[in-house]
């Protein structure tokens, strides 16, 4: 019955794999270092003082845990009739595993699994025998119980956190342990709920969460040299906060910090962080009122009233609130919300309507009012926004950015023409692009700017080919920055160039490709891209390599324009004796030009670029 | 006639939508040569040889002489003397920067207007025009090819 009563947690379980891998004569199974704590797994004792402090422990723990009736399980009290009391020497401390952790200071404690007598063979409590030295050098020993199923161990686990649990573990110091019946460890861990009448005590303040305040019997209430099972057992969160911040500063994850989920929106009750919930529902999460000093308090999501004013709001949030992003599959899945999950998740929601949604209102009511309307548009905003809650810098950023992207979403939906003045529509897509899309957003919108002075030649038709392309190029840009891509030029150089090969007038597309900057066709990466992609116009001919680019008429010019500003930033452009026009970059790249003189097409670009292709890719424009 | 040249591999040299045979360049890629092998030995032997079938062919001719262009432009070289010449000017270890300006060369007008008539252009199923077409490209050239 003995070995039923415990089950290891997965990091023992990883332990005993470790060591029933391993010869039986080594000390030391595995070690972990984390910065200044050591951990090591050991199955031989070496320390005497420790052989003759267990020796001890045992010799108490038989002593005040004798097993009774009680504790047999109904199996066995059935063929063991005998009301009396059972073997105490099925007590038994586990020295064939156990782990040894020296603190920062040196100084180690030890861990090993009891093999304890319980009543209930079903039982799925750990407990585990800790022996540490205390401030004045002296070895003592301790017991720590974990009364948690298995799932719950494993959330714990994956947590690295107890929280939620406490009431679930419990402390004993064995030093202090009384040999009389009542003293049973396991009896006060019953799940009926027998009162505490021993020694047992709940996790004192050096172990447990501020606010639970119950020291116990013991006396002990931790201190800051203090050394022991924190550093294998209970949650890092839980240490002094001296250890906790060495802890910190090594890059140890030590739980959550509650503090930063106060919200000053939140006026809801305390979290009792002692109350083993584990999951969460959207009833538990709470949207701030749109007025905190109102008498229109924060309501629950199941009776939040602005569901009627943001269209798609309810279902928004509650694919947010109860889907997580899975790592392994790549893509959200429904989920059970833990105790951390519903905090974060709720942070989010305060900031997203008390830092973003609100304040739109009266920072911009036509904007606020297309969005409330707009449920697609409220749900990307939403789902950018909790992507980019890092910190509340990086919230504020992208609360600017989707400001002008709702502007953005604004532009008149007519034809450029009276009701539309698409060079005015041009110039916000440039501010935009300027403002929140870095360097490449930056060359984009000047060139857009660069283009406005021109736009007064341009046909109606014209204008209306380029401000269809600037939309798609600026939806491009906003599109990568939802993906986290830095940029979009490139795909937005493409379309410009092919809007000028194959739809504009000649006059217009020699202005678009004129005005192209030299900083687009720098020599290196950039120039590199923008070849690579002019290598993929028109259509295959009899390989890949080749491109049959059909233009709307004047191929020459245009085919000419364009090899004039990809050579902006060649090292030299040569006239050939053949006629063809060669510009040459480093490490014997090339653009040739070649006329109908000497082709049969009206204009060939033919693009030599080593790292980019094996056989020179040839462009010809017909 | 001996099959060296009219392979499936070779589309590109027979046609404009290919990589062609604008110049040394355009006719060694067109026979498979990449930038690491063009400025081999065995390149340079192998692309004589094919520049050799497609002017006994009458599929190509010489579009520009080089630094020597004015001159011979004038002259009515052979395509013996013509391969002469070009076994002359094409170094050995000449490479991709060098080929421009050695000699060019175009497909014959009565090639290509006898492809347009063919129906041949960007549309063409470019697996039939390898599988079918180029095969058979030595008969439909003597039926094609204007009588001297």
């Amino acid at each position: 019955m003995k070995n039923n009563l415990l089950k290891f947690c997965s990091v023992l379980l990883l332990t005993l794999f470790v060591f029933n891998s391993c010869s039986k004569d080594e000390t030391d199974l595995t070690t972990e270092e984390q910065s200044q704590i050591k951990v090591e797994t050991k199955n031989k004792i070496q320390n005497f003082e420790l052989i003759e402090k267990l020796e001890q422990d045992l010799s108490k723990l038989k002593g005040a845990f004798p097993v009774s009736s009680q504790s047999v399980s109904k199996y066995e009290y059935r063929t063991n009739p005998k009301n009396d009391t059972i073997n105490f020497d099925e007590v038994k401390i586990n020295t064939e595993v156990f782990n040894a952790v020296a603190n920062e200071n040196g100084k180690k404690s030890y861990t090993f699994k009891l093999d304890f007598p319980k009543e209930d063979i079903y039982s799925q409590e750990i407990i585990n025998l800790h022996s540490y030295y205390d401030e004045n050098n002296q070895l003592k020993s301790q017991l720590i119980k974990y009364d948690l199923t298995s799932e719950e161990l494993k959330i714990a686990i994956e947590n690295q956190s107890f929280d939620g649990f406490w009431d679930k573990i419990y402390y004993a110091s064995v030093d202090s342990l009384k040999t009389e019946s009542n003293t049973d460890l396991s009896k006060i861990a019953r799940r009926n709920g027998d009162p505490c009448t021993c020694t047992i005590i709940q996790i004192p303040w050096a172990l447990g969460r501020p606010g639970n305040r119950y020291y116990g019997p013991t006396g002990y209430s931790g201190n800051a040299g203090y050394s022991g099972v924190a550093y294998t057992l209970p949650p890092l969160s839980t240490l002094p906060p001296s250890v906790t911040a060495s802890l910190q500063a090594a890059g140890v994850y030590t739980g959550v910090d509650y503090s930063k989920y106060r919200s000053p929106y939140y006026n809801g009750p305390s979290y009792n962080y002692t109350a083993p919930v584990i999951y969460y529902t959207t009833k538990d999460l709470v949207i701030p009122s749109s007025n905190p000093t109102s008498s229109r308090p924060a309501s629950t999501f199941n009776n939040y009233y602005g569901y009627y004013y943001y269209y798609g709001i309810n279902t928004i949030i509650k694919d947010y609130y109860e889907t997580s992003y899975n790592r392994y599959i790549g893509s959200y899945k429904t989920t059970k919300i833990t105790l951390q999950d519903h905090l974060n998740k709720q942070s989010f929601v305060n900031s997203f309507f008390t830092q973003f949604l609100y304040p739109l209102k009266t920072q911009n009511p036509t904007a606020h009012e297309y969005l409330r309307r707009n449920s697609q548009l409220l749900k990307n905003i939403f789902d950018f926004l909790s992507k980019n809650n890092a910190s509340p810098y990086e919230f504020y950023k992208a609360t600017e950015f989707v400001k002008w992207e709702i502007e953005f979403e604004m532009l008149p939906k007519v034809p450029c023409g009276i009701n539309h003045d698409c060079v005015k529509s041009i110039k916000t897509m440039a501010a935009g692009l300027r403002r929140f899309h870095g360097e490449e957003g930056k060359l984009m919108a000047d060139y857009f700017d660069s283009l406005v002075a021109d736009f007064s030649t341009f046909s109606l038709a014209d204008l209306q080919v380029f401000y269809d392309t600037a939309y798609d190029i600026t939806t491009q840009f906003n599109a990568n920055m939802r993906r986290a891509i830095i940029g979009g030029f490139i795909e937005g150089v493409t379309p410009i160039i092919e809007i000028a090969l194959l739809e504009v007038g000649g006059p217009v597309a020699i202005k678009l490709l004129q005005k192209i900057p030299l900083s687009w066709v720098l020599r290196g990466t950039r120039l590199n891209k923008m070849v690579g992609k002019i290598g993929l116009l028109g259509v295959q001919g009899t390989s890949n390599s080749i491109r049959i680019v059909t233009t709307n008429g004047t191929p020459y010019s245009k085919a000419l324009e364009l090899f004039k500003t990809l050579a902006k930033n060649s090292q030299s452009v040569t006239v050939a004796s053949n006629g063809t026009r060669v510009a040459s970059f480093t490490n014997g790249n090339k653009i040739v030009f070649r006329a109908q003189s000497s082709s049969g097409f009206p204009a060939t670009l033919e693009l030599t670029f080593s790292k980019i292709w094996t056989k020179t890719r040839i462009v010809k424009f017909q | 006639m001996k099959n060296t040249i009219f392979k499936k591999e070779y589309i590109g040299l027979f046609t404009e939508y290919g990589h062609g045979v604008d110049t040394i360049q355009h006719i060694l890629h067109s026979i498979g040569y990449t930038y690491q092998n063009i400025d081999r030995k065995k390149t340079r032997e192998h692309g004589l040889s094919v520049i050799e079938d497609l002017l006994k062919n009458d599929i190509i001719h010489v579009t520009f002489w080089g630094k020597h262009h004015d001159i011979l432009n004038h002259l009515e070289l052979n395509k013996r003397q013509t391969m002469l010449y070009l076994n002359h000017v094409w170094n050995e270890g000449a490479t991709y920067m060098n080929f421009e300006e050695i000699i060019n060369f175009y497909f014959q007008k009565w090639y290509l207007n006898a492809l347009t008539n063919e129906g041949i252009n960007v549309n063409t199923d470019w697996d039939w025009f390898g599988d079918k077409f180029i095969p058979n490209l030595p008969n439909w050239i003597d039926k094609k090819r204007p009588k001297k």
